[in-house]
């Protein structure tokens, strides 16, 4: 497999295969970096419903709201 | 693997639709993407005149209301992600092989992609014309307007899927781009001695990989807002439609140093060789990118400005801001003292790079302005920023491509273009530009705003509208020199030899047009100017000499560069990227218009996918297994 070893005159010895992925990868980290800032953002932020606390709290017996 | 030691192999047909379909030759795939922003600019053009008709006389009625946000609205995203961001792929995709001395990009038909994945995603964004109304929620797409409650027609969800699939595009260019230039450069091309091009589009590669993920995520969160009932950005159920201007800035900030940074290196090519001189000061150059690139990143919230963030998140976003002049002016003083001294020649490449220069000084400068939060909080959101940014995209990134396209038309075509209609093409353009966008300045500060279809009269924006738009149809008829002359050139052009301009950088050494190959043998370099020190080095009284490397001539392919013996091998054609892009553009038809569609397009998908990992690379390889 000639081109994933080219015979040229770069300093960084990685197959270029693996560095393709390793660079998606740190674009993925900002795709899902963006979402979870939303996450963070807008946790708890309802203006009806239950919210966080009130959906995630087990009670055992279930307590009456 | 080795079994056929045939120097040159023709790995596909030269001629016919089916053999650009299936290419994944570098060389190619950058002519596509030319191409295909040529169109583009055609509408996104005519879209810009139309915007000027409507404006230039007050309470005009040739394009109102809708119709007019419409057209607005495809303007900005069309000049953006189908013209500018394309064509400076497509230049990056010729040439910065060639520069490096590579036989093609890192990964062929991941490249074939992305210009398929551009051209049906640009196609697919136009078709919202045709199918119920193109977006009209500006370029921005600014919550809450783009809601399913303001918006309800098609053309958002045209938008949202559209720069998805663009983003795709960019996203997998960029990755080829940083391998590339990473890994495949010649023997002896340190990252010390790499053309500025390369670098530029290094830096650019890298400042799409992490920005565009930002809008990619924000358009997913519109698109559930949208269709299945969240409220991300829906501030009556809790959303905060701030939330999307931070994700788009984020995005959008660095986007406009995407669309700069590698016409800033098309510059740094074009100055030296026409002033007959090396770069001054390469690597502040250089580095000024890689600088910018970052700063880039922490300057978004300058677009809000006039949101109502805390005094000490827009002051530091202020001197953020404000930093970018640094780097930006270390290149201004290089270019300037490139050409001082120089034995300039003043052909049509030449002159739109100075242009670019003094236009580019313009628009930073204005730009200074617009960091200043108290003098943004005065001009937010009028013609002044029109101006600004326009002297910065068009006076900057456009009028460096059409350099670099007037500079590379000799490699990519093997003629040149008609000298005394590009000079006539830049008085036109350089004009009509002018006059176009300066008065803007004015406009601005006597408040006239943005986005506005059309305006009362007696306000004192009469006449300068008029000019304005008086400039626009000059700076299409420039326009209208330029293809015409490309026509033109390309039937009947001036045969233009392999190095026309006494060029400095690797492609110069190869003919015009290159081979499919690039280079029969992949060149040593022993210096930032590979081509010219060859020419020149060695010499008391240089003067060029023939291409062929004489005796007392340095000959860079020494014995450590000889790679006569080694077969070359070229990667086969192939048409799965094709099925590919297609797969994903008719399921993104399927998620505005038809269900049908969406099974049609995964089906598409699969079998692309699934045909594309089945085939070898190489047909060699193929060959020698089976």
């Amino acid at each position: 497999m000639a081109s994933h070893h080219p015979a040229v005159g770069s300093e960084i010895a990685v197959d270029s295969r693996k560095l393709g992925v390793w660079v998606f990868l740190a674009s993925e980290v900002i795709f899902f970096a963006s979402l979870i800032v939303s996450y963070l953002v807008l946790h708890n932020r309802v203006t009806s419903g239950p919210t966080a606390h009130e959906a995630l709290t087990l009670t055992i017996p279930p307590s009456t709201r | 693997m080795a079994s056929s030691t045939v120097a040159l192999p023709r790995v596909y047909a030269e001629r016919g639709l089916l053999s650009w379909l299936t290419t994944v030759d570098h060389k190619r795939i950058g002519i596509l993407y030319i191409l295909g922003a040529g169109f583009f600019a055609l509408i996104g053009g005519l879209e810009a005149l139309l915007i000027r008709t409507q404006l230039a006389i007050p309470n005009h009625r040739v394009l109102v209301g809708e119709a007019y946000n419409q057209v607005l609205t495809m303007h900005g995203t069309t000049m953006v992600f189908l013209v500018v961001m394309p064509v400076l792929a497509g230049l990056g995709n010729y040439v910065v092989p060639l520069m490096i001395g590579a036989r093609d990009m890192a990964y062929p038909r991941l490249n074939a992609f992305g210009v398929w994945m551009f051209l049906l995603g640009g196609i697919f964004l136009n078709l919202s014309f045709l199918l119920g109304g193109a977006p009209d929620a500006g370029w921005f797409g600014y919550a809450p307007l783009t809601a399913k409650a303001f918006s309800k027609g098609a053309g958002i969800d045209f938008w949202i899927l559209g720069l998805q699939l663009l983003g795709i595009s960019s996203i997998t260019s960029s990755i080829n781009f940083v391998s590339t230039i990473l890994l495949l450069r010649a023997p002896g091309l340190t990252l010390n001695r790499l053309p500025l091009f390369a670098w530029t589009t290094l830096v650019t590669a890298f400042l799409i990989l992490f920005a565009m993920p930002s809008i990619s995520a924000a358009l997913f969160l519109l698109f559930l807002d949208r269709h299945l009932g969240t409220h991300f950005f829906n501030p009556a159920a809790g959303g905060d439609p701030l939330l999307w201007q931070h994700l788009f800035w984020f995005f959008g900030h660095p986007e406009v140093y995407i669309m700069i940074l590698p016409a800033m290196g098309i510059v740094s090519e074009v100055l030296p060789v026409f002033s007959r001189k090396p770069i001054f000061g390469y690597t502040a150059v250089a580095y000024s990118s890689v600088a910018i690139g970052f700063i880039g990143f922490t300057v978004w919230a300058h677009h809000m400005f006039a949101v109502g963030l805390p005094d000490v998140v827009n002051a530091f976003f202020s001197a953020a801001s404000m930093l970018v002049a640094v780097p930006t002016a270390i290149k201004v003083f290089n270019w300037i003292a490139t050409i001082w001294g120089g034995s300039v020649r003043y052909r049509a490449p030449f002159l739109f790079a100075a242009a670019f220069v003094a236009l580019f000084v313009i628009g930073g400068l204005s730009g200074l302005f617009l960091a200043s939060v108290p003098v943004d909080w005065q001009v937010t959101d009028t013609y002044f920023v029109v101006a600004h940014f326009h002297y910065t995209l068009f006076g900057g990134s456009m009028f460096a491509i059409v350099a670099g396209i007037y500079y590379w038309f000799p490699k990519i075509t093997g003629r040149f273009l008609d000298e005394r209609l590009g000079r006539l093409h830049f008085a036109l353009q350089f004009i009509g530009f002018n006059l176009t966008f300066f008065p803007m300045h004015f406009l601005g500060l006597m408040g006239m705003p943005r986005r506005i279809y059309t305006y009362a009269a007696g306000l004192g924006w009469e006449s300068l509208n008029l000019l304005a738009t008086i400039g626009a149809f000059i700076l299409a008829l420039g326009f209208v020199v330029f293809f015409v002359n490309i026509a033109r050139s390309l039937v009947a052009g001036e045969r233009a030899p392999d190095d026309p301009w006494d060029g400095h950088t690797l492609e110069w050494l190869t003919s015009s047009p290159p081979p499919p190959y690039n280079f029969a043998r992949v060149p040593v370099v022993h210096s930032r100017r590979p081509a010219w020190d060859r020419k020149y080095t060695g010499n008391p009284h240089p003067r060029p000499v023939a291409e062929a490397p004489t005796a007392q001539a340095p000959v860079g392919d020494g014995p450590e560069g000889d790679s006569e013996a080694e077969p070359i091998h070229l990667p086969a054609p192939s048409l799965w990227p094709l099925i590919l892009a297609a797969g994903l553009t008719v399921f993104a038809l399927g998620l505005v218009t038809h269900w049908i569609f969406i099974p049609l397009g995964l089906l598409l998908f699969a079998l692309g996918l699934a045909r594309w990992v089945q085939q070898p690379l190489f047909p060699e390889t193929h060959e020698a297994s089976s």
